[in-house]
């Protein structure tokens, strides 16, 4: 049995999701998966344990009973460059080697997630190449199709991987491009020596934030708070006539709102559409109180922000694109997605 | 059903106060003096805790205690308490409530929450539940007033709804001083329970009203509005004025009662469908509502007959600029109207300033004999030789041959007259366009109650497979049926559309373009791009050898506008040949559902906004009538030598339509931009569909 390292050319590209979704499924059919993230960036405080929340989050998912301490042994919990100054690269190794044992002793399968992009690391000896050489992993690259010239990124990770990069996994792949993919593409990094695992579209529900995150991230104020966290996919400006607003409220499917406090015409309408998930309220101005009552009986929540609407899309586009694949949701639509768009079969019979 | 609302036999005063002024106090004022036929006082209760006795009527410490039941309880108690006063109604036995208190809804989240409660109370023990936050209602036939307005106008023929609690007051406060007469008037609050339909479908029955004045900021449910009121307008006017119809008014009223701003287009055509006569003004729901209260028809031209020149040349333009016609006389008129010495013996008549009173009545008696006229309108100014009792008695014998609006212009000297004429039920204008418009009000009821139609043609359509395809896009969470699908959609309802195919490769398209034959126009799909033209993304008359350098510059034009992931292919279309283009398309409207469009095609179609509404399903006159009813009409008959275009293949087009909007509630919006109509008997063909699809929520 092989395991198998999950990279990627660039941060964000679905690496624990499709790990979490591998996982799942590969545990459905009766293997038993462990997963392992050697190198963790994204350090944050849960209760009064500090961990990697992209492994803490993934580990929840796939809840395979190990410590989180061996699940992602090496946690920079400090500035890298002095991380890379004051401790020996050896250090991480072996504590990278013992962890990896320690999970790896009663595993089927174990797949390992690697740092934010594949050459973070590479100061410390930690990057991903040098995790697959010292765990005897190959490489399945997860990436991200934003444009064309990925595939030129995808022919630098090959150069830096050599043989072990085996797998290419496109994601968030829409529109006509797909055709290409699979008929034009597929061939090219056959013909370099890397496998096409999959393709799978982009699906708007994972990217989608909840409400609760959104109201953290803007330090909003709750006018009206829902029982059910609901995640949202899309945001709309609300700045237009109610008529012309209508068109772009039905196209959504879960959207939050942003608009001014004193727009009771859009956030009315925006209430009886069926589409719009929560209205964040900008510029600090109080909605009129029917709108508040309509919103509490249609359990739609209302957040009241202090920023001007330009402000705070803008904050709304920091975090978005950035979510987690957390909440029963996004795990089935994951699972979905790579059972219908990733070869599992050829996975299972590499894996052996 | 809301009979005993209207006539109650002993009504319940709860929250009833000592303290003048109070509302409590009002409304149990206002309901001491509502006596039976017999001037035997009704049955009125007080319901208050804190007293025993008030204004002399026994007052009861909750509705439970009383001695009897009641038929209507009246409530102006604090929003908090009023779920318990209506649990209590119910428990009793009452059946209808008028809820006078506010404090609900529209007074924010804690205020919803207590409506909601009034709404389920009400739905268990099924009460008529009028309001809350509303003034209440009055009947004058009974000498019910259960507002807490200070006065009762006087009998008439005219009910009226308001969704607004003050203008209700104001109206009854006026009405008076107008001596105008209303049957009913209800304050309608906030819709809770009973909304203005259940109200026009009661009115409709009573013998007492004869015309439904409304102001109406928004309607509850616009399909059920449309079937009352279209079986009402048969028989009775309905004169509606709904506010909010700008893009500020919408946002006020949207602030004042949280209603939805529907299309302004989607309420005038509702209106329009269903033969309610709809005015922006509140002079306009009068005068109309006063003139229907008493004319429901004219056969015939419109005369004017005047001592004054100036004014009979105003009311003459207005006659014309409000579609009615004025009449021609007959020469036994002519002949009789000559004898007189007068400025003009043709209409408009004018009997000279030096005329009296009885040269302007022999006048109006010749006019109204004569056939050809179907109504008049008779201007006085005050001149020296003129009585205006003496004129407005004339009027008056007039009016019970034919129908007549007088105008007396004047201040003190008139008074007496339109006093006169008040006691009629005619109102009087000073301004002789303002009685022009007032009149036009019965030729919109006519032709407005004409227009309320009809039989919907039914197309075979194989459902199955597009409600599939519907399902299938909407299970993907693909918004836009743009490309092929769109067309195969159209395709099975008999809309005719040229060869295509989406082609998301280069040799795809070329491929397709093979099969479907040179030369081929090539259009990209991505519901990003609306205006494709706009932004060099149409390519027409392509020939095999241009295909795919076309498909990759389309590609590549298209990429710069938007993102890669929202493009999904090229659409590789047969070319069609000459003919003229329209629009055909719909917006589901939150009131009133569907709403197709029509409109003559090409880019000024945004700018000149010719174009024409209905709500459908539509019928075969329906359709035809959208097409005439758009200026640009003219240029699909033909001009200059032109042939005349296909209209009955574009009547199928809408027909068709219509039944797409009509079967699938999950199409949200659809356009056929452009439709190309051939010449007579050559047909028409859509060119290009987008649709939006909605989700299942």
């Amino acid at each position: 049995m092989k395991n198998l390292l999950v990279s990627s050319v660039e941060e964000y590209s679905g690496k624990s999701a499709v790990i979490i979704a591998l996982g799942l499924l590969l545990r459905e059919e009766g293997f038993k998966v462990g997963y392992f993230k050697p190198f963790g960036v994204g350090i944050t405080r849960i209760g009064d344990q500090l961990v990697d929340e992209d492994a803490y989050n993934t580990a929840i998912a796939l809840n395979t009973g190990d410590d989180m301490d061996d699940i992602c042994p090496v946690k920079l919990d400090r500035p890298y460059e002095d991380f890379v100054c004051s401790m020996f690269p050896d250090v991480y190794k072996t504590r990278v080697l013992d962890s990896y044992e320690r999970i790896s002793a009663d595993k089927d399968i174990v797949l390992v997630e690697g740092a934010a992009s594949y050459e973070v690391g590479i100061a410390l000896g930690l990057c991903d190449r040098d995790i697959a050489s010292a765990l005897d992993l190959d490489i399945l690259m997860a990436v991200k199709y934003t444009s064309d010239f990925v595939l030129d990124h995808v022919l630098a990770a090959k150069e830096f991987f050599g043989a072990s990069l085996k797998f290419v996994l496109f994601n968030q792949l829409a529109g006509y491009k797909k055709a290409y993919v699979n008929e034009v593409v597929a061939g090219f990094l056959k013909a370099n020596g890397m496998e096409l695992l999959g393709s799978m579209p982009y699906d708007p529900l994972l990217a989608g934030l909840f409400v609760s995150e959104i109201c953290e991230a803007l330090n909003g104020e709750w006018l009206v708070k829902t029982e059910e966290d609901v995640l949202i996919e899309e945001f709309l400006i609300g700045a237009m006539s109610p008529q012309s607003a209508l068109k772009y409220f039905r196209r959504v499917r879960q959207a939050a709102l942003i608009t001014g406090g004193d727009r009771a015409d859009l956030q009315n309408l925006a209430l009886e559409t069926g589409t719009i998930k929560c209205i964040l309220l900008t510029g600090h101005l109080e909605p009129p109180q029917t709108m508040l009552g309509k919103a509490e009986e249609k359990g739609v929540p209302v957040i009241l922000v202090m920023d001007d609407t330009l402000t705070t899309m803008e904050k709304v586009d920091e975090i978005f694109g950035k979510a987690r694949v957390r909440g029963d949701a996004k795990i089935k639509k994951i699972k979905e997605l790579v059972a219908e768009y990733v070869d599992i079969n050829r996975l299972k019979e590499y894996l052996g | 059903m809301l009979e005993q609302l209207f006539n109650p036999g002993g009504i319940a005063v709860v929250g009833a106060t000592p303290k003048a002024g109070k509302v409590g106090n009002t409304l149990l004022r206002n309901l001491i003096s509502f006596q039976n036929k017999d001037n035997t006082a009704r049955r009125i209760f007080a319901v208050n805790a804190k007293y025993d006795r008030i204004l002399d009527v026994k007052c009861y410490p909750s509705i439970l205690e009383l001695e009897e039941t009641v038929d209507l309880a009246v409530v102006a108690v604090p929003a908090v308490s009023v779920p318990e006063v209506i649990e209590q109604c119910g428990e009793k036995g009452i059946s209808n409530v008028v809820v006078i208190s506010a404090g609900f809804k529209e007074a924010g989240r804690e205020g919803a929450v207590l409506e909601s409660e009034l709404i389920q109370i009400s739905d268990k023990y099924d009460l008529n539940l009028v309001g809350p936050n509303c003034v209440g209602l009055l009947n004058t036939h009974v000498g019910l007033n259960a507002t807490f307005g200070k006065s009762v106008p006087t009998k008439g023929n005219i009910a009226f709804l308001s969704q607004s609690g003050a203008f209700a007051l104001a109206v009854i406060d006026w009405s008076k001083a107008a001596n105008v007469g209303f049957s009913k008037i209800v304050s309608i609050g906030n819709k809770a329970v009973l909304d203005e339909c259940d109200f026009i479908e009661y009115l409709y029955k009573d013998t007492e009203t004869d015309v439904i004045a409304m102001y109406l900021e928004d309607i509850r449910a616009g399909t059920r509005f449309m079937d009352i009121v279209r079986a009402v307008t048969k028989t009775k006017p309905v004169v509606v004025m709904k506010s909010g119809r700008t893009d500020a008014g919408a946002k006020a009223a949207s602030s004042h009662t949280g209603s939805l701003a529907g299309s302004s287009e989607a309420f005038s055509t509702a209106f329009q469908q269903s033969g309610v006569v709809e005015v922006n003004t509140i002079n306009d729901l009068f005068d109309f509502s006063l003139t229907l209260s008493r004319i429901r028809g004219i056969t015939g031209g419109i005369a004017i007959v005047t001592n004054s020149g100036g004014p009979g040349v105003m009311a003459a333009d207005a006659i014309e600029e409000s579609g009615l016609v004025l009449a021609s006389f007959g020469r036994d008129t002519l002949e009789k109207l000559r004898v007189l010495d007068m400025a003009n013996f043709y209409n408009p008549v004018d009997v000279r300033g030096d005329a009296d009173a009885d040269k302007f009545g022999t006048a109006l008696g010749i006019v109204a004999a004569d056939e050809q006229v179907g109504a008049i309108i008779s201007i006085l100014s005050p001149t020296a030789q003129i009585e205006f009792d003496k004129a407005g008695d004339y009027v008056l014998d007039v009016n019970k041959k034919k129908p007549i609006i007088p105008v007396f212009m004047g201040g003190e000297s008139v008074i007496g007259a339109i006093d006169r004429f008040k006691l009629h039920g005619i109102a009087n204008y000073f301004d002789p366009v303002r009685a022009v418009k007032a009149l036009s009000a019965v030729g919109r009821y006519s032709e407005g109650r004409e227009s309320v139609s009809v039989q919907t043609p039914y197309f075979n359509a194989d459902r199955k497979a597009i409600a599939d395809l519907v399902e299938a896009r909407n299970r993907k969470g693909l918004k836009d049926g743009v490309g092929v699908e769109g067309f195969k959609l159209l395709e099975a309802y008999g809309i005719p559309v040229p060869s295509c195919g989406n082609a998301e490769t280069a040799e795809a398209a070329l491929e397709l373009a093979d099969r479907i034959g040179y030369p081929v126009s090539l259009k990209i799909v991505s519901p990003d791009i609306i205006h494709k033209t706009d932004v060099g993304c149409v390519k027409l008359n392509v020939r095999r050898e241009e295909v795919k350098e076309t498909f990759f510059e389309i590609m590549s034009l298209a990429e710069k506008y938007t993102s890669t992931r929202r493009i999904e292919g090229v659409l590789v279309q047969q070319m069609v040949g000459d003919g003229k283009e329209v629009i055909v398309g719909m917006k589901r409207d939150t009131n009133f559902g569907p709403l197709i469009m029509f409109g003559l095609g090409g880019i000024y179609v945004e700018v000149f906004k010719d174009v024409s509404f209905r709500i459908p399903p539509l019928s075969t006159e329906d359709a035809l009538e959208m097409i005439k009813s758009v200026k640009a009409y003219r240029i699909l008959k033909g001009i200059r030598g032109e042939p005349m275009s296909d209209i009955d293949s574009l009547v199928k087009v809408l027909l068709r339509f219509s039944q797409i909007c009509m079967d699938f509630p999950e199409v949200l919006e659809a356009d056929l931009n452009p439709v190309k109509v051939f010449e007579d008997g050559k047909g028409c063909c859509a060119l290009d569909f987008k649709m939006t699809i909605g989700y299942r929520l």
